[in-house]
């Protein structure tokens, strides 16, 4: 059991920033490795961003309304199981 | 082929497609400081080529050449690493994707400049022969670059002189977001050895028993003296040209076809079963062995460290005294 920041990834070269689309997985839901998670636009494209690993899409920092963030900047948190328990302030701690 | 070979070829295709996605998934977090042209979909090519070559025999690779050199026998540690420019890479860190080299595995440059290999391992085969050694050089390049000038120039020279050297043709029907079909006037590329007076053959590349037999052949022919051979593969690009690219010149129902039908680990893998040299408990196994090595080896390259400003002049030539 273990809980995961996921950022804003890099699709580019030039990417220094991009922002959320639309998420293609509802907040708590089960996502897999190698499927489309969310779509992102970056500098020069939208693209559909894979789930790195099998289990769930805990929680969505970053929704469609909150325009451009860096690369880098959590936008969600992975959990391998369902409802599992996780220290928000904790996990996010090491991006501030 | 014996049993050992065939599992061999499975193990180095897997180890091949796990280093892709991990490192996939590296650029995304910003370690990979340049654009990464990934090989998912076409590593029966470089597995089932490089099964037939020694540590003294030569590749060039491509831009596209993370398993050509895992094939070859790079250590997977020190690939991964020089592909996030870490100082425990196979150049220090100061190559990068596009500029990887092993000479003691024969891997002599995934080169960045289209078509840039051929006239390289033309004249590694020049080299080769003079030494009098049986050794012979693979050339790996796309169906793009077999319309730069010097596909010509190096199947010329290689014929004309009989080097020792096999072209291999990775034909994944895209040059960047040019179709295949839009950029080549021939639909088999292996026809235009005969303007060259040596044997072409077309090859599935999904499927690493033909690439295999193919190679086999070529090298046998190098090796007794008697020249090159072009050898198409045919293959598909399953990812993007890079990185990032949002393959608006394809549609995605193509891709997904793709990914079914011509997965070359699963092409193999189910053969092996239905041999009988491979039970699915056993499959699962090397699946974990790799899994490991790969991990293992990611983890290296993000312990190590990067090269600082002081690097930056050292390493680049051989000292002569
Ligand atoms: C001489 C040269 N021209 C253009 C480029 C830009 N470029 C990089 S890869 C590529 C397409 C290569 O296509 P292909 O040879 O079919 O190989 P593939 O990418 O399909 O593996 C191009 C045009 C380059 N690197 N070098």
């Amino acid at each position: 059991m273990a809980a995961k920041v996921f950022t804003m990834p890099r699709l580019g070269q030039t990417m220094e920033e991009g922002s959320v689309v639309e998420w293609l997985v509802e907040e708590g839901g089960e996502i897999t490795e190698g499927e489309a998670m969310v779509t992102i636009q970056s500098d020069k494209a939208n693209l559909e961003v894979e789930a790195e690993q099998d289990g769930y899409l805990a929680k969505i920092l970053v929704t469609e309304d909150d325009g451009d963030v860096e690369v880098g900047t959590p936008i969600a948190i992975i959990t391998d199981e369902e409802g599992e328990d996780f220290d928000e302030d904790e996990l996010l701690a090491e991006f501030e | 082929m014996d049993n050992k070979l065939k599992l061999d070829l499975l193990r180095t295709m897997l180890e091949i497609r796990k280093a892709e996605l991990q490192l996939a998934i590296l650029y995304k977090h910003g370690e990979v400081p340049c654009a990464a042209h990934l090989y998912e979909g076409e590593e029966a090519i470089a597995a089932g080529v490089c099964a037939n070559l020694n540590d003294k025999d030569c590749i060039t690779s491509t831009h596209r050449g993370h398993g050509h050199c895992i094939a070859k026998g790079m250590d997977v540690k020190k690939m991964i690493a020089e592909v996030c420019a870490r100082k425990t890479g196979c150049c220090s860190g100061k190559g990068g994707t596009m500029h990887m080299f092993a000479p003691e595995k024969g891997v002599m440059g995934t080169i960045g400049i289209v078509g840039g290999g051929m006239p390289i391992a033309t004249g590694i085969g020049l080299a080769l022969k003079m030494q009098k050694t049986d050794n012979v050089a693979v050339s790996f390049f796309g169906e793009g670059a077999s319309n730069n000038g010097t596909f010509h120039e190096s199947l010329n020279l290689a014929s004309l002189w009989k080097l020792p050297v096999i072209y291999v043709c990775e034909n994944n029907g895209f040059a960047t977001s040019v179709s295949a079909a839009r950029s080549t006037s021939v639909k088999d590329i292996s026809i235009r050895a005969l303007g060259y007076n040596m044997p072409g053959v077309t090859v599935d590349g999904n499927k690493v028993d033909e690439v295999y037999a193919a190679a086999k052949e070529a090298v046998e022919r190098a090796r007794a003296g008697e020249g090159p051979t072009l050898i198409e593969c045919k293959t598909y690009r399953l990812r993007g040209h890079f990185e990032g690219d949002d393959c608006l010149y394809r549609t995605k129902e193509e891709t997904e076809i793709a990914k079914q039908l011509r997965n070359p680990e699963t092409y193999w893998k189910n053969c092996l079963i239905i041999e009988g040299v491979l039970t699915e408990e056993e499959y699962q196994q090397m699946e974990a062995e790799v899994d490991a090595k790969i991990a293992e080896a990611v983890e290296f390259a993000l312990n190590s460290p990067k090269p600082e400003g002081e690097d930056a002049m050292t390493l680049y030539h051989t000292p002569l005294f």
